[in-house]
């Protein structure tokens, strides 16, 4: 394979990768405390990306700017949805979690499309201050300021999560509560709040995806539902509750669809992390770290 | 409480279906009806596989490979009407690989399994890989059952009685499964997995089972929509919001009972209609997930239990005691 194509493949995995990372980190960090998937994770996402479009719009912000703010929105539209409709089936049975979590899906996807669709029509990509700049290397490519911004800010904002989840008080009460809740408890640790905590920064993280992604790409308000279910397959392959494992997961998994796209068609790219996920499922129904799923 | 005759109660409602196209002149009322009732037998698969407590989040996965099976066949090899139950089988085969290489997954990760397989099918369904086969966004066009030289109405009234024959069908089934041995074993699977394979249950063996007839019923629900009132196939069978009816129906009707889809398909469907005419398709989307979200809160039984509630209440202030024989 040609040198330039080779890097481009690499470039565009970190930057998959790194919004990978930031879904399954908010998943896991969701399931580690609460005992849920968080299935409308794609949703959040795009409401992410859709509120930066809105605020761009209105108050003449870049996405870089309504970042924060989005992520924050986004981050209190899922604490509203926990303390609505997750709280007061939590702890009945896995179905009811699942099903109410399908509901969330419904009512996201489709209110977002309602306003969507008629007022853009198609896929729209958020206006990035600089667009079509970048560092030019060698062999005519150029590495826009855009894509390398959007990787530091993911691995940014996941170093922050790791100083919080390791250095903070709180961290260390969220650890404590994913581990044992009953031993929590016990010590005096607040796990109605902790959990309301855990749930508002896991969606945030995919707001914050959401913004990141169309900066990138063009997204629509269906363009989350697949990037979920990739998420999905990488805390599946990695095992729940892994923070380490959704980031080694989430950039191998980029790698390998980014490879199988350029050699077989965009198409296969989708079905690439999937056809992974069933073969490991055949071989290792564990996953590839060995944790219980 | 419960009736022994399960031929029988399927047996009335077949005969009360059958009546109302005497006093129904509408063909709209009259399509609208046969197509709820292929949303029953399309719930049925869905709740057949949630009674042996395995969710699927993808089920429009299995709806869409029946119908591609059976209008593939329908197109290249047999007559419309064989397709239609043959064609069901390569879901059912489907349905058994999926069981099979999801046996090992639980809850959250056999319904996000599920829910992958029906993006990634819709994917490769549009993929340039594929469209040999299934004709990319382009689509197929499924064969009618009838000669083309029939008019509308009557070909109305024959689909609504095959739909009306095929759910009744379906309905004896469920209730027949639900009553057998078959069907206790798959409840105490879906209440404890691990005591039902210490008392010997080959768990493994009967959730793979559950998942090919359930397959085999949703391409069957597919076949039977395509070949009948929309005729055009295309990828977008494999969408969430065709995965989502059958949860949402049975759930609504009540999932432990095999009155809940027929119930739920049959109240529901109709309003999802209307509603799509209303205010539009998302809109009606948004309004049946508050719905779901409210009944799994406040009433996750469904309406079918609630309506045994209020008979038994009813009995009871009759009779002047207490509901003794309370449907749970």
């Amino acid at each position: 394979m040609d040198a330039i194509i080779f890097f481009q493949l690499l470039v565009w995995a970190t930057v998959s990768g790194s919004l990978y990372v930031l879904l399954a980190t908010g998943l896991t960090l969701i399931f580690g405390i609460l005992k849920i998937v968080n299935f409308a994770q794609g949703e959040f996402m795009i409401a992410g990306a859709l509120l930066s479009l809105v605020l761009g719009r209105a108050l003449g912000l870049n996405p870089y700017a309504s970042l924060p703010l989005s992520a924050l929105l986004v981050g209190l539209m899922g604490l509203a949805a926990y303390r609505l409709a997750f709280r007061a089936i939590l702890g009945t049975t896995k179905l009811n979690e699942i099903l109410v979590s399908i509901a969330l899906i419904l009512i996201i996807q489709n209110a977002i499309a309602s306003y969507f669709v008629p007022t853009f029509r198609e896929a729209v990509q958020l206006s990035s201050p600089f667009a079509g700049e970048g560092i030019s290397l060698m062999g005519g490519l150029t590495l826009t300021y855009d894509l390398i911004l959007v990787i530091v800010t993911s691995w940014l904002t996941l170093a922050a999560l790791y100083t919080w989840l390791y250095r903070s008080r709180t961290g260390l009460s969220l650890r404590a509560l994913s581990q044992n809740q009953v031993g929590a408890m016990l010590c005096g640790i607040n796990v109605g709040a902790l959990g309301g905590a855990s749930f508002f920064v896991g969606v945030a993280l995919a707001g914050l995806a959401g913004t990141l992604y169309g900066i990138i790409t063009p997204f629509d308000p269906h363009s989350g539902t697949l990037l979920a279910v990739k998420a999905f397959a990488i805390i599946i392959l990695t095992g729940l509750g892994n923070v380490g494992g959704a980031a080694i997961g989430g950039l191998l998994l980029a790698l390998a669809e980014n490879f199988v796209s350029a050699t077989l068609g965009p198409a296969w790219k989708d079905a690439a992390a999937f056809i992974l996920l069933t073969i490991v499922l055949a071989a290792r129904p564990t996953g590839l770290l060995g944790e219980r799923v | 409480m419960r009736s022994r005759q399960p031929l029988l109660r399927s047996g009335l409602l077949l005969l009360l279906l059958l009546l109302i196209p005497f006093f129904v002149r509408s063909t709209y009322a009259l399509q609208t009806l046969s197509l709820a009732l292929q949303m029953a037998i399309y719930s049925f698969s869905w709740m057949l596989l949630a009674y042996s407590g395995q969710v699927s989040l993808g089920h429009a996965f299995f709806m869409g490979v029946g119908a591609y099976g059976s209008t593939l066949l329908a197109l290249q090899l047999l007559p419309p009407l064989p397709s239609l139950l043959i064609g069901p089988l390569f879901s059912a085969l489907f349905g058994l690989a999926v069981g099979y290489l999801g046996a090992r997954l639980r809850e959250w990760f056999l319904g996000m399994y599920t829910f992958g397989l029906s993006v990634i099918a819709q994917t490769l369904a549009l993929s340039d890989q594929l469209s040999w086969l299934t004709n990319g966004a382009q689509g197929l066009f499924p064969p009618s059952l009838l000669p083309s030289a029939l008019d509308y109405s009557t070909s109305v009234w024959f689909y609504y009685l095959l739909s009306a024959s095929m759910a009744c069908a379906c309905y004896a089934l469920v209730q027949l499964l639900l009553r057998s041995g078959l069907g206790l074993i798959l409840s105490s699977i879906h209440d404890n997995e691990r005591a039902a394979s210490s008392l010997g249950i080959n768990v493994r063996k009967y959730r793979v089972l559950m998942f090919g007839l359930s397959g085999y019923l949703a391409g069957l629900a597919g076949a039977l929509g395509r070949f009948t009132f929309i005729r055009y196939l295309d990828p977008g069978i494999f969408s969430l919001e065709n995965s989502v009816w059958p949860l949402l129906f049975s759930v609504m009707g009540g999932m432990r009972y095999a009155e809940g889809p027929l119930l739920g398909a049959l109240l529901l469907y109709p309003v999802s209609d209307f509603l799509r005419d209303a205010v539009g398709g998302f809109l009606a989307l948004v309004f049946f997930g508050g719905i779901l979200a409210a009944v799994i809160i406040t009433s996750p039984q469904g309406l079918y239990a609630l309506l045994l509630r209020e008979i038994s209440g009813m009995r009871a202030e009759k009779g002047g005691k207490l509901g003794a024989a309370g449907g749970r």
